[in-house]
């Protein structure tokens, strides 16, 4: 597996999974997520100010023969400045541990490439799958903040989940030098 | 006591509070600010409101704020030294809640306080609010990093106002 920053020539493969699909998220994400090309384009070219300070960074997820499966990002949470990622995975390649290896991949190059202490992710209560992700890459669950995410017309609880620099000790998958 | 939102005029003393270090306690981060420093930050107040805690006759004892945190309505008080224990913040939090949930359309509203903070926390319980988690080194506080308690409280446990009336004729 391999995970490559997001180019403009990939906002195909959003557009057909994340912005065309009402059922992308499944039941714990938002169905509000259509988007053209167009206004994909526009956004990918023009970030919003919201994205430019959070210092937003998308990856796209690739399997072994290039097959394009998913995508994680990481960004700021402002304004408390805490690191957060967040990831998903194309229907079809789920429940095959390529959440979990796109998270370990993620977490060994925040913290080989930034100075931070923690890196965080939220996950709403009932998507056990990703709770697992998060779990096997060795995040902790912290707490579980009610009412915090509006999905399909109720107000929904999240489960908070940390990894600290000192738990991850050493490079999972990545190395230190190239 | 009364909540009174803070006019610009009004700075001088949030500004002497703050750079106070006696007055910040060992809680909170060692952060200097200059007046200029400060008064941009009250224009550039957004979805936020500052007030200061006044007893009744007229003292201000301390300064409470609600703000957006991550789109979640948060607070954030604090009491001068020679007012604590007193069950002031409790109060004020009390008020700021029933504001809060009489003003606007939010389901919850969050505060956070160091778990070491006894006194901080328990105010956040005696006012109803439920603990929620511990997030970890999430400050950089005196040269170290500090977990933060994270407290709600839903607009379904708040019910009605405990303090402020929902009317003005009420008061009457």
């Amino acid at each position: 597996m391999n995970l490559r920053v997001r180019e403009k020539e990939d906002l195909d493969f959003f557009v057909e999974h994340h912005h065309n699909n009402v059922n992308f998220y499944g039941e714990h994400g938002s169905v509000m997520t259509q988007m053209s090309k167009t206004e994909a384009e526009k956004r990918f070219e023009h970030p919003s100010p919201v994205t430019t300070v959070c210092e937003a960074v998308r990856f796209v997820i690739m399997s072994k023969d290039g097959t394009k499966i998913g995508s994680i990002g990481h960004y700021f949470v402002q304004p408390s400045r805490l690191m957060e990622i967040g990831y998903d995975i194309i229907p079809s390649e789920r429940g095959k541990g390529y959440g979990t290896e796109a998270v370990q991949i993620m977490v060994d190059y925040l913290f080989l490439s930034k100075d931070i202490v923690r890196i965080q992710a939220v996950t709403n209560v009932d998507n056990i799958p990703s709770q697992g992700v998060l779990e096997k890459a060795g995040f902790v669950r912290e707490g579980t903040l009610r009412k915090v995410s509006h999905v399909r017309q109720e107000w929904d609880d999240v489960h908070v989940y940390s990894i600290l620099r000192e738990e991850w000790k050493e490079p999972k998958i990545l190395t230190k030098t190239a | 006591m009364n909540l009174r939102i803070v006019e610009k005029d009004d700075l001088s003393l949030l500004h002497e509070w703050e750079n106070d270090l006696e007055n910040e306690g060992e809680f909170e981060p060692i952060r200097q600010k200059t007046r200029i420093e400060l008064e941009k930050a009250y224009d550039n107040l957004k979805d936020a409101q500052w007030f200061y805690v006044e007893k009744k006759d007229k003292t201000r004892i301390g300064f409470i704020a609600h703000f957006l945190v991550a789109g979640e309505v948060e607070l954030g008080y604090s009491i001068v030294p020679n007012e604590r224990r007193k069950g002031y913040a409790t109060e004020a939090i009390k008020i700021l809640v029933d504001y809060l949930f009489l003003s606007k359309d939010v389901v919850r509203v969050q505060a956070r306080a160091d778990p070491e903070n006894f006194a901080s926390w328990k105010a956040l319980e005696k006012s109803g609010f439920t603990r929620e988690g511990i997030l970890r080194k999430t400050c950089f506080c005196r040269g170290a990093w500090k977990n933060d308690c994270i407290y709600s409280i839903l607009r379904e446990e708040w019910k009605e106002p405990r303090i402020l009336a929902k009317t003005s004729e009420d008061n009457h």
